[in-house]
């Protein structure tokens, strides 16, 4: 039985207020918004390096975007997680492909299982793939042939400067 | 000298104080907070800031510090 609706919004609106804190960017807590299900979250990761492919050459990205799809049945049910940036990585396909995660996170998603944590839990996936167990598109087992075989030195992460509030009296 | 650090419960936002020894492991670190807060510590990684801290480092391995943050999240592995 899904959570009522209300009680149900405000634990999303709480859950989008720390992610928002934690991301240190706005997300769109819009009553309209947060009534129509299924709900679509947009969350850009910034300084955390990803791999690439760029015509056959791999690179390193700092942002990636995806996109978290909440429907009426969260948190019972886990929400529907789409990546949208080019990705090279074992567990993550490249949006043409699906964009869809393979992780954890999604196979054992649960009542107390937050947007917050789930985030993290990407950073982390981001800079930890699993090449042992690729999904079977081109990408991704060709993304676990390089992790299998090089030996991955983790690039630096990024810090940007906490965003000063600006006031105007 | 034991090491104090904090571990935080990224699903929850609360933090325990823990002291450790060099040669604790993180996965006792993982076991020990897990068990606190009531989780299955095999569900669990540490990091710190945004690096995971694999399991059988041990603290002086893995470089921790006298009052760092680590942080318990859900395991992410992919596959």
């Amino acid at each position: 039985m899904p959570l009522p609706p209300d009680i149900l919004i405000t634990r999303l609106r709480n859950e989008l207020a720390i992610c928002s804190r934690y991301l240190r960017y706005p997300i769109d807590l819009s009553n309209e918004n947060l009534r129509r299900f299924p709900i679509n979250i947009e969350i850009e990761l910034k300084g955390i390096p990803g791999l690439v492919c760029v015509d056959g050459k791999i690179e390193k990205r700092y942002e990636h975007r995806f996109s978290i799809l909440v429907g009426r049945d969260y948190p019972f049910e886990k929400p529907l997680v789409i990546w949208r940036t080019p990705i090279f990585h074992p567990n993550i396909m490249m949006p043409e492909d699906g964009g869809h995660l393979c992780t954890k996170l999604l196979d054992d998603w649960g009542f107390n299982s937050t947007l917050l944590s789930f985030i993290k839990g990407i950073e982390a996936l981001l800079l930890s793939p699993n090449p042992s167990s690729p999904f079977g598109t081109d990408s991704c087992t060709s993304a676990a042939a390089y992790f299998n075989r090089e030996k991955i030195k983790t690039p630096p992460i990024i810090y940007s400067p906490t965003p000063k509030v600006v006031r105007s009296d | 000298m034991p090491l104090r650090v904090k571990v935080r419960n990224a699903e929850s936002g609360a933090t325990v104080e823990m002291e450790l020894e060099g040669e604790n492991t993180i996965d006792d670190i993982i076991e020990g907070a897990a068990g606190y807060w009531e989780k299955d510590a095999g569900a669990y990684v540490l990091r710190r800031g945004k690096r995971l801290l694999r399991g059988q480092q041990t603290v002086a391995e893995a470089g921790i510090l006298n009052n760092d943050e680590l942080e318990l999240i859900p395991d992410p592995e992919g596959g």
